[in-house]
């Protein structure tokens, strides 16, 4: 049954490959923050962002007649747009140096920092400096790592979806997985343990 | 308390912390981990405190792109549907 009120995403396609180009604006709205979102977290600044953000949706509106019917414009969008930011990462890489220092992730391995912060009542609130605490980090995490994390957990996919956006099985999607969420976790157990959270 | 790396079944337990978390380990080798939290405060704490981790980054997710940044957008888009203009 079709709902005018409100399309899918399946007849909003098929009307913007009819080159109605409102359809394509709807279509925008619906996906235009969780591209932005994975092209901050990915990208780590919201110039780069800016920029891949209209990149994605360019590249998605000519390439309408190729998409095929059966599959899902949230996956196909989550596609274009990782392929995008993973060619940015590989540009950039030539030219800057990361200034601070990835981290190896065979430290989180084995968890050293096994203190139970989430008894304490000041470490669970959620301010300004957490959130610079938690970014920090998730930019510490290779881009092979850190893309998996925010599609699987930030973004929560699926790990069979996350796969099929990454052109990876399902087991290398759970390793990329286990080892960022070892490693984020350890850090911030780092965090907490040396004092983070007083306020 | 013991040691992490000394404990084989922490360290089998650490190996599928992922799934056990996704709710993706077999039954059996949950009940088999849950029998061994119930002794082991490391892994306890790795669990929750995992878990905590996650949720967090979870409310980091963005829900709307800034009203400026959705006008380029826009623009953007416009100029490419319509060429000539
Ligand atoms: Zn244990």
């Amino acid at each position: 049954m079709t709902d005018h009120t409100n399309p899918t995403d399946t007849e909003l396609v098929a009307r913007a490959r009819a080159g109605d180009n409102d359809a394509f604006g709807l279509l925008v709205e619906r996906h235009e923050a969780n591209v932005y979102g994975l092209c901050i977290k990915m990208l780590r600044n919201p110039e780069d962002a800016e920029d891949c953000l209209q990149e994605v949706f360019v590249k998605a509106y000519k390439a309408l007649p190729s998409f095929r019917e059966e599959a899902r414009f949230s996956t196909w969008i989550y596609r274009i747009a990782t392929n995008a930011c993973l060619m940015r990462i590989r540009k950039k890489k030539l030219d800057t140096v990361s200034l601070d220092q990835p981290l190896e992730l065979g430290e989180a391995e084995i968890p050293r920092d096994v203190a139970d912060w989430t008894t304490d009542p000041a470490s669970m609130v959620m301010n300004e400096e957490l959130g610079g605490v938690l970014t920090k980090h998730i930019n510490a995490l290779p881009a092979n790592n850190r893309i998996v994390f925010v599609l699987r957990d930030v973004h929560g996919l699926s790990t069979e979806e996350t796969g099929d956006i990454l052109g990876l099985s399902v087991p290398a999607v759970k390793s990329r997985l286990h080892r960022a969420r070892l490693f984020l976790r350890e850090r911030l157990a780092h965090y907490y343990a040396s004092g983070g959270a007083v306020a | 308390m013991h040691d992490h790396k000394e404990c084989k079944e922490c360290m089998q337990f650490l190996a599928l912390l992922s799934d056990y978390q996704d709710g993706e380990l077999d039954l059996a080798l949950v009940g088999k981990f849950e029998v061994h939290m119930g002794d082991c405060e490391r892994c306890q704490a790795v669990v929750k405190t995992l878990r905590q981790t996650i949720v967090y980054y979870r409310t980091t997710r963005c829900t709307a792109v800034p009203r400026d940044v959705h006008s380029g957008l826009i623009t953007a888009l416009r100029a490419c549907m319509d060429p000539e203009d």
